[in-house]
């Protein structure tokens, strides 16, 4: 894959990310993608750098899995073990520092974390109803307790007795069921709030959404012009 | 005596929609709604 084409894919996985973030699928569609930007970014550090040692933000990023990666990748800035980390809001002089400084470690790029840190804030707002929508079944729960109603409607056995059992069964239910979903949106929410005392505001998810520029920053200021000379790419799937 | 689907969906989505809503005003409201409260659409259902 030569430059130029690489260059337009990357932009596009980005730009797909930033209209698609609608839901916690997203997250996994852009960090899929990012595992790719990655294969490219590491490719182009070994030729520059040849130090594999110093890229271990973009393999943690290519990551991650779950929740907990993405709350400690929101600390990791913060963290003391972290203090050689910098933050550069362009490629190339992230390159140029990494080639210069013998004690610098890790380096990620500012729009990347960015993007991560606006769609941690889109779960912050979106995460809670987006589970009750998708995952309020428990397992089959609710389908167990309408299957019990339509039992109860049927009164196959004609007795007040049974009657009285299912309907207490359906009662019992529907409070358990109400205890769980009550218990995991509060569950959502400590992790949410977590994630938001990592410093994502309610203002910065503001301004960056009313801004138009945003798009472009974070697509085009991912500029390789100074660091991919010959070199392509092997293998750069998307 | 019947409990229609409607109802009961009726009544998950007045759970669900309350949430939702805390989540929407996150400062200071509880999830947890009165124990008497969820009684009681309960037993409306049975009505």
């Amino acid at each position: 894959m030569n430059k130029e084409k690489w260059e337009k894919e990357t932009k596009k996985v980005i730009e797909d990310f930033i209209f698609t973030w609608k839901s916690v699928d997203s997250l996994y569609v852009f960090i899929s993608n990012l595992h790719y930007i990655k294969e490219s970014y590491v490719e182009t550090f070994y030729n520059i750098v040849n130090d594999t040692d110093k890229i271990y933000i973009l393999d943690y990023l290519a990551d991650m899995k779950n929740i907990e990666d993405l709350k400690y990748f929101m600390a990791f800035d913060k963290a003391p073990m972290f203090r050689n980390t910098k933050i550069f809001d362009d490629t190339s002089k992230a390159v140029n520092q990494l080639v210069n400084n013998t004690n610098m470690h890790v380096v990620i790029d500012s729009h990347i974390l960015k993007a991560l840190k606006l769609w941690l804030f889109d779960v912050y707002f979106l995460g809670i109803d987006y589970y009750l929508n998708e995952y309020n079944n428990f397992d089959g729960e609710l389908d167990d307790i309408k299957k019990q109603v339509e039992l109860y409607n049927s009164n196959l056995f004609k007795s007040v007795e049974l009657a009285e059992i299912i309907s207490r069964n359906i009662s019992d239910k529907l409070k358990d069921y109400v205890y769980k979903l009550q218990r995991r949106a509060e569950e959502l929410q400590d992790d949410i709030l977590e994630i938001k005392s990592y410093g994502v505001s309610r203002d910065d998810y503001v301004s960056l959404q009313v801004d138009e520029d945003v798009l472009e920053v974070i697509s085009y200021e991912i500029d390789l012009s100074n660091i991919i000379e010959e070199e392509e790419p092997d293998d750069f799937y998307f | 005596m019947e409990i229609s689907i409607e109802k009961l969906n009726e009544f998950i989505d007045t759970i669900t929609n309350y949430i939702k809503d805390v989540n929407k005003n996150i400062l200071g409201t509880s999830y947890w709604l009165e124990k008497d409260y969820i009684d009681k659409l309960i037993e409306d259902l049975f009505d």
